[in-house]
């Protein structure tokens, strides 16, 4: 009780983001504005004030997640959307068409004014679509990745690539926290029984030469993975995927750190069935802004919480980390039950302490102290 | 087509399948489904997996869905297949091996949840079009594909972000440079940018970053909606253990005065007893974050600063979703109010018994001191001692009487004792305003204070009354209350117990007895002893009346002595015969007197040749002056008899009064009041006489017997007034004697009277007091009054007998005469002749009235009964113009009075035959009936008159053309075109003409007397039937207004009702403010009738004409009042109409 009095007497100002606030996490809002749908990605503003969500009955949901409201339901019935993500101006959002079979095919990445509900530009070059869209956490750009085998690198002042990579199998992708590099992970055709993935590590500059450095990662086979994260303290590479194991990776060696185990009995009998939908998502596990702690979401419905703290990394130190520096695998701190709603997609909001799951419907979470 | 071999198109085409009827499988159920499945190609559908699942096809029937090479995957993901986990009924229903059932049981419990995590399907999208990302889609895309480093590029430089080109111009000037595979970069160059500058990536963090790896973040506060999960914040205070003294408004208040208003502020009382539990709840306005947060705001306030409410710390919490709290509190007060309850009828208890003992203890405290009182008693006084002992002894057995017998003792002197309120407490000292002390004397006093008996509204003598029983000695008022002083303590003690704290009117009689410090206790009550004991002992309200009893017979028997044996015995020494040298002295005197009288005789002899025209004269006067005082008044006769008074007995006065009376008037005198009723009493006849009587016995007491009883001298003086007329012993029983006989004997009385006079007159020579009529006659025997030729025919009444008697003289005689006639046989008897005489004339004369008013005609024969009765003859219908015959008020209607009268119908009548008059305004029709051409073209002239003359709005007036029913179109069509042709002059200023449109189309009517009732409106000239008459114009009123009116006008007697309604909400009040209108009459056949009707927007009553009026005729509309059921309310027509209804309402 008193930690949490504590905790309360801070409520003016800050909390800090411990153990206990981590896990005191409770949904208190569930937006159901996705008329069902699923919803297939989120993301927090760069304030933290908003939070959009797209799904696929081809809308765009923003919400208010300072006083936890709805705020606004946006409409992109010709193209609809995929990947909404803020840009550094506000209210501003960029998303990925997703056509529907009927049409002809378009995937253009489309830049659209949630304020005025008008769009900027459309950013045309992919010829597939678009599996995730990353923007540059400092400058006007962003890159994307596509199920035709890119990634592609561009200016929000123009409709066209600035840059552009020929990956050749679909791939993740993330900026660093500074945005000077970004890593495009590629996981094994889970059709086959390949258990090296691979994470390459390219400088923004030189990004059409070769990534400076590429590293493999040994995992489980038959899975996807769904989401490739830095954490906001540089040191860490989080690979989420959809089987019951993520992985944390040095992010200036590439060495896995550990794994995050989430539920070892499914893990032997993986069949690429665990935590996968029949429309992808942007991710069911992210790092807390402070980089400590990482929250997955199960099939289970629940919200599993790791603490990283006693992680050893490399900080950009030329040394290797030994196996036994790091446990091989890390097990859940808690877990927290998610009871409205599978934690699909999980977000943390950058500026504020709350959490974003969303599955058909989205759900806001607050530190329950 | 490289999809197909490599990615598997047969998992995608069943899949695809699949999914569209997995949905119905699920839900349908099995059996259905399998049909249906096995049409499609067996069991497959069953499996559910999609891509998934595809093992079964190529376990159960490989080739029939492959039309290609079966595809490497498939084959690779059957041995990771999950083992069959469903149901054995499921599998064997179907029978086929269903491995996989268990995930389509699993998506149909998560139906509604959302994605199943397991299929990674969410139903509802099933609803929407499939989009490019599904998964269905990606698969088909080649997973790997070569990549071709030749196709990496950057863009180095685009002319568009060049900030330093600023016109398109120049940017189309340069080209966008791009690099394609790192071409320029060295491979050593490929390094770590981060690595450079590491200390400050990972100390510095870039701010501007999204990804700021914050450690403290703050917390969001959401608003509560439709969106929140769980329950609304709590937002409901509890308040508990509040005082009893606090209400809602002031807890309501207090919160309120820590700057936020409240709500639902909730009392709660015990379920079983209702008894404020001193819980309460409230919540703080405002959407439920607010609430919440000012509730946290004052609890925390609370805890911090030990708020108190009436004194006692406020304890508040915030209640929570299961009202726990509250409960806890309820139940915790309710208990405490249990045992509270409990408790205190155990000290109740506990109490009581006390309270019993201890009054045990009292009682014979008590005893002891009365017996110590009765010693001491004995040893002061031994006879008072004794008997108060008795008393005491007496009083003891009762716990009342011994209080009461104790309060006696208790009396002591500067001792108080107040009032029931504080249970008669004794209290040292006495209240006693200094003014007051010199009224009082040292007396037991009872103070009502003036705070229970304002001395105020309350006057002393009302307390007097209300005490009356009590034997008080002054009632004195103060501003601090009323002091009722009393002689003796016993009594006043007697009043303090009976009437203490009884109920006055709105006021209870407090009472303070005090005993002053001066007053001796054993001196005056051995006084009082016998009285207070009987006073306390019986009931005092038969004691009050035996009281009064014996008074009234005390004073009963002092009258009776005094009247019956006094008076007698003292009227008997006054006798005349006793004293004969007194009354010789007195005849002696009255010779003397007559001696000097002689001179006017002599006067009269020196005027012997006028003396008869004198007589006849004085006679002439006398008589007309008997008629005019044939109608006797009291003042009148007031006259006559003090001029006769004064005439006979100078300088006597009225003021004397006889013994015998003054001995009746005593006993009374000593109240003013029946003085006051005496004086009252002597304006009726009765006193009157009392008071003849009186200066009349000075006679009696001299001259006549004493033996004659008061009455008969009553009525013999009565008589002797009255020389104008009365007559006493006549009435109806004597008329019925014989007339003839009756003339005979006055005349034999007269005949006497005139003898005796003469004897008088010889006997007697003194003449100055006498009337000069009395007077001896010179020439022969002359009757004092003229003969009254009186002729068998005139009904003797008793006009003809006041011709007979005219004087005392005349009555005696006329007495004498009838005496034999019984009075009390005829059950008739004079108390007051004149008054009697009075009022028969007064009758007949009101009866000669109303004979007067109407003179009755003789009616036709044909009313005349033929057998004598109209009773006898049967019903039989009489025609209206027969009853007009006979009833005078028809008559007139049918006869309209002619009241109405101009000089113009003289000159009507005079010009009749040659009507070039051109001023001929009202002409008589009825008489002249043709239509005169010679006025008709006056009347066109007039006509043409008034169109060149816009001056001349008289117009109606001059329009009035023998042809009436004419006139009225044309007069209307002459105004419309004189208001045309001012329009046309003016432009459009007919405002002014038109403002009362109506008056333009009103007839000639004028108000005169009515047959019908006081005011009637007649017609002038004819009125055509239809036509308008006159509007009923008076003050527009509201319904509230006009009851008020008519309430005032019914109390200032205004009965006539002139207000008309207009509809529910408006009346006409014509009874100030009126036009003539409002003389019309009602009537049950009326010649008009009232329309309302709108006029330019507002609503107006006119009165049209029903059928053709004739001129001089009175106009009458039906009133049309409600029916009114109370009989008393109702107004009789007086309208006399053939169909009359009798009432107005």
């Amino acid at each position: 009780m008193s930690s949490s009095n504590q905790g309360q007497r801070s409520s003016s100002s800050t909390i800090q983001l411990t153990e206990k606030v981590i896990s005191s996490f409770r949904p208190a809002k569930k937006f159901d504005y996705h008329q069902g749908a699923s919803i297939t990605s989120l993301d927090f503003d760069e304030t933290g004030q908003y939070l959009i969500s797209a799904g696929i009955d081809k809308s765009i949901q923003l919400y208010d997640t300072h006083k936890g409201t709805h705020h606004k339901d946006i409409k992109s019935q010709k193209y609809g959307a995929h990947l909404a993500r803020f840009t550094h101006h506000e209210l501003n959002c960029l998303y990925a068409s997703t056509p529907s079979l009927e049409d002809e095919a378009n995937h253009a990445i489309r830049y659209l004014s949630l304020a005025d509900n008008q769009y900027i530009r459309y950013f045309k070059g992919h010829k597939e679509q678009v599996t995730s869209i990353e923007v540059h956490p400092i400058s006007d750009t962003f890159l994307s990745s596509s199920l035709d085998h890119t990634v592609k690198y561009w200016d929000l002042r123009s409709s066209s690539p600035v840059g552009n990579i020929v990956v050749g199998q679909s791939s993740i992708i993330a900026f660093d926290p500074w945005g000077m590099i970004f890593v495009v992970g590629r996981y094994p055709d889970p059709n086959s029984s390949s258990k090296t993935g691979t994470v390459s590590f390219y400088d923004v500059k030189t990004l059409d030469k070769a990534p400076f450095l590429q590293a493999n990662v040994e995992i489980l086979p038959k899975q996807k993975w769904t989401k490739i994260e830095f954490s906001n303290n540089g040191k860490l590479v989080l690979i989420v995927t959809d089987s019951p194991v993520h992985y944390i990776l040095d992010s200036f060696s590439g060495q896995l750190i550990t794994t995050l185990q989430l539920d070892p009995k499914s893990e032997e009998s993986f069949n690429g069935d665990w935590f996968s939908f029949e429309y992808p998502s942007s991710g069911s596990a992210t790092f807390s802004p402070c980089g400590k702690f990482v929250l997955a979401g199960t099939p289970q419905s629940t919200v599993q919480v790791f603490n990283l703290t006693d992680l050893k990394s490399t900080d950009g130190k030329s040394h290797h980390i030994s196996p036994y520096d790091n446990p091989k695998i890390l097990r859940p701190l808690t877990k927290i039950p998610s009871p409205r709603g599978l934690p699909k997609i999980l977000a943390f909001n950058p500026k504020l302490l709350n959490v974003a799951t969303a599955d058909t419907t989205v759900s806001l979470w607050l530190p329950n102290l | 087509m490289s999809y197909n071999n490599n990615y598997g198109y047969r998992g995608y085409n069943n899949g695809y399948r699949d999914t569209y009827k997995r949905g119905g499988y699920n839900r349908q159920g099995n059996g259905s489904d399998y049909q249906y499945g096995g049409s499609n190609g067996g069991s497959g559908y069953q499996n559910g997996g999609g891509s998934r699942s595809h093992h079964h096809y190529q376990s159960n029937n490989d080739n029939r869905y492959v039309p290609s090479n079966s595809s490497v995957e498939s084959e690779s993901t059957t041995p990771i297949s999950k083992p069959p986990t469903g149901p054995k009924g499921l599998n064997s229903e179907v029978n086929s091996p269903l491995p996989n059932s268990s995930r389509a049981e699993s998506v149909n419990a998560d139906v509604s949840r959302g994605s199943d995590p397991k299929t990674g399907k969410n139903d509802k999208d099933s609803d929407f079009a499939r989009l490019s990302h599904h998964v269905d889609f990606t698969r088909k895309i080649k997973f790997h594909s070569d990549s071709d480093p030749r196709k990496n590029y950057k863009v180095i430089y685009d002319p568009e972000f060049d900030k330093s080109l600023t016109t398109k111009e120049e940017k189309k000037t340069r080209s966008k440079k791009t690099r394609f595979n790192g071409e320029s970069v060295n491979d050593n160059e490929l390094n770590d940018p981060r690595l450079s500058n590491i200390v400050q990536y990972f100390q510095k963090p870039n701010k501007k970053s999204k990804k700021f790896p914050y450690k403290h973040l703050p917390q969001p506060k959401f608003i509560f909606d439709k969106d929140s999960l769980g329950p609304a914040p709590q937002t409901e205070l509890v308040v508990w253990d509040l005082p009893s003294s606090i209400t809602e408004v002031y807890l309501s208040n207090f919160i309120k005065g820590f700057g936020d208003p409240i709500k639902e502020v909730k009392f709660i009382n015990d379920p079983e007893f209702a008894v404020p539990l001193g819980v309460a709840t409230f919540k703080f306005q405002g959407n439920p974050e607010k609430s919440q947060r000012l509730a946290k705001t004052l609890i925390k306030k609370v805890a911090t600063d030990r708020i108190k409410i009436d004194g006692e710390s406020l304890n508040i919490g915030l209640n929570d979703h299961d009202g726990t709290l509250l409960n806890k509190r309820v139940k915790t007060a309710s208990d405490k109010l249990k045992s509270l309850k409990i408790k205190l009828g155990r000290e109740e208890r506990i109490k009581r018994q006390n309270e019993q003992q201890e009054m045990l203890k009292k009682a014979e405290l008590l005893k002891k001191k009365e017996e110590q009182a009765k010693k001491e008693k004995e040893k002061a006084d031994a006879a008072a001692a004794a008997e108060m002992a008795a008393s005491d002894s007496n009083k003891s057995t009762n716990a009342k009487s011994a209080a009461e017998s104790l309060s006696i003792t208790k009396f002591k002197p500067s001792t108080t004792t107040l009032s029931i309120r504080h249970h008669h407490r004794v209290v040292e000292g006495i209240f006693l305003p200094k003014d007051l002390k010199k009224y009082v004397k040292d007396r037991p006093y009872i103070l009502i204070p003036d705070k229970f008996v304002s001395t105020k509204k309350v006057s002393s003598s009302d307390i007097k009354r209300v005490l009356s029983k009590y034997d008080w000695t002054r009632v004195l008022s103060d501003r601090t209350g009323f002091y009722i002083v009393f002689n003796s303590l016993k009594e006043c003690e007697r009043c303090f117990v009976n009437e203490d704290g009884r109920k006055y009117f709105e006021y209870n009689l407090f009472m303070e007895l005090s005993v002053p410090e001066g007053y001796d206790i054993n001196k005056n009550e051995s006084d009082d002893e016998d009285f207070f004991e009987s006073a306390t002992k019986q009931n005092d309200v038969i004691d009050e009346a035996t009281n009064m009893l014996v008074k009234e017979f005390q004073s009963f028997l002092s009258k009776d002595i005094r009247e019956r044996i006094i008076a007698p015995a003292i009227l008997d020494l006054l006798n005349h015969d006793k004293y004969p040298k007194l009354m010789e002295e007195l005849k002696s005197k009255e010779l003397q007197s007559k001696k000097v009288i002689p001179e006017p005789i002599n006067l009269n002899s020196q005027l012997k040749k006028d003396a008869l025209t004198l007589l006849t004269k004085k006679r002439t006067e006398q008589q007309s002056q008997q008629h005019h005082q044939s109608l006797p008044s009291f003042k009148k006769k007031e006259e006559g008899g003090g001029r006769r008074l004064s005439q006979s007995k100078p300088g006597k006065k009225n003021s004397l009064i006889p013994m015998q009376h003054a001995l009746n008037f005593d006993h009374d005198s000593d109240d003013e009041d029946e003085i006051e009723d005496d004086l009252s009493r002597s304006l009726t006849p009765v006193a009157r006489s009392l008071k003849r009587e009186r200066s009349l016995t000075e006679d009696t007491v001299i001259s006549d017997d004493n033996e004659e009883g008061t009455k008969k001298k009553a009525k013999t003086a009565a008589l002797a007034f009255y020389d104008s007329s009365s007559s006493e012993e006549e009435d109806e029983e004597e008329e019925e004697v014989s007339l003839q006989e009756v003339k005979e004997e006055v005349e034999v009385d007269v005949k006497d009277e005139v003898k005796d006079e003469k004897m008088d007159i010889t006997q007697e020579e003194d003449y100055t007091n006498v009337e000069f009529k009395y007077h001896p006659t010179e020439v022969g025997p002359v009757t004092v009054y003229e003969e009254y030729p009186y002729s068998s025919k005139e009904p003797f009444d008793l006009e003809v007998l006041q011709q007979f008697i005219k004087d005392d003289e005349d009555l005696k005689y006329a007495k004498e005469v009838l005496a034999d006639v019984d009075e009390k046989s005829n059950n008739f008897s004079f108390n007051n002749i004149d008054y009697w005489a009075w009022k028969e004339q007064d009758l007949k004369r009101s009866s000669n009235e109303v004979l007067g008013e109407i003179d009755i005609e003789k009616l036709d024969s044909k009313f005349e009964s033929k057998s004598g009765s109209f009773k006898s003859e049967g019903f039989k219908k009489i025609a209206d113009e027969d009853k007009a015959e006979y009833l005078p008020h028809r008559r007139k209607l049918n006869q309209p009075l002619k009241t109405i009268l101009h000089e113009d119908d003289y000159d009507d009548d005079f010009n009749n035959n040659n009507n070039n008059n051109n001023t001929n305004k009202n002409s008589d029709n009825v008489n002249n009936g043709n239509v005169n051409n010679n006025v008709n073209t006056n009347g066109g002239n007039a006509n043409t008159n008034n169109n060149n003359n816009n001056n001349n709005n008289n117009s109606s007036a001059n329009n009035n053309n023998n042809n009436a029913i004419q006139s009225s179109r044309v007069n209307r069509a002459n105004n419309r075109r004189f208001a045309a042709d001012i329009t046309a002059q003016l432009g459009n200023e007919t405002e002014v003409l038109s403002l009362n449109a109506l008056t333009k189309r009103k007839k000639p009517v004028s108000f005169a007397r009515s047959a019908i009732h006081n005011w009637g409106l007649y017609a002038l000239e004819p009125i055509a039937a239809k036509e308008m008459i006159i509007e009923y114009v008076g003050e527009s009123i509201r319904q509230q207004v006009a009851e008020n009116r008519e309430k005032s006008y019914l109390k200032t007697g205004i009965g006539s009702s002139y207000l008309f309604r207009i509809d529910e909400n408006t009346v006409i009040d014509a009874t100030k403010k009126g036009g003539i209108a409002r003389f019309i009459n009602h009537c049950c056949s009326p010649s008009c009738t009232a329309k309302i009707i709108k006029v330019e927007g507002s609503k107006r009553i006119v009165i049209y004409a029903l059928r053709d009026i004739e001129a001089n005729e009175e106009l009458t509309y039906d009133y049309k009042f409600e029916r009114e059921t109370n009989d008393a309310e109702r107004i009789r027509c007086l309208c006399g109409a053939p169909g009359c209804k009798g009432y107005l309402n």
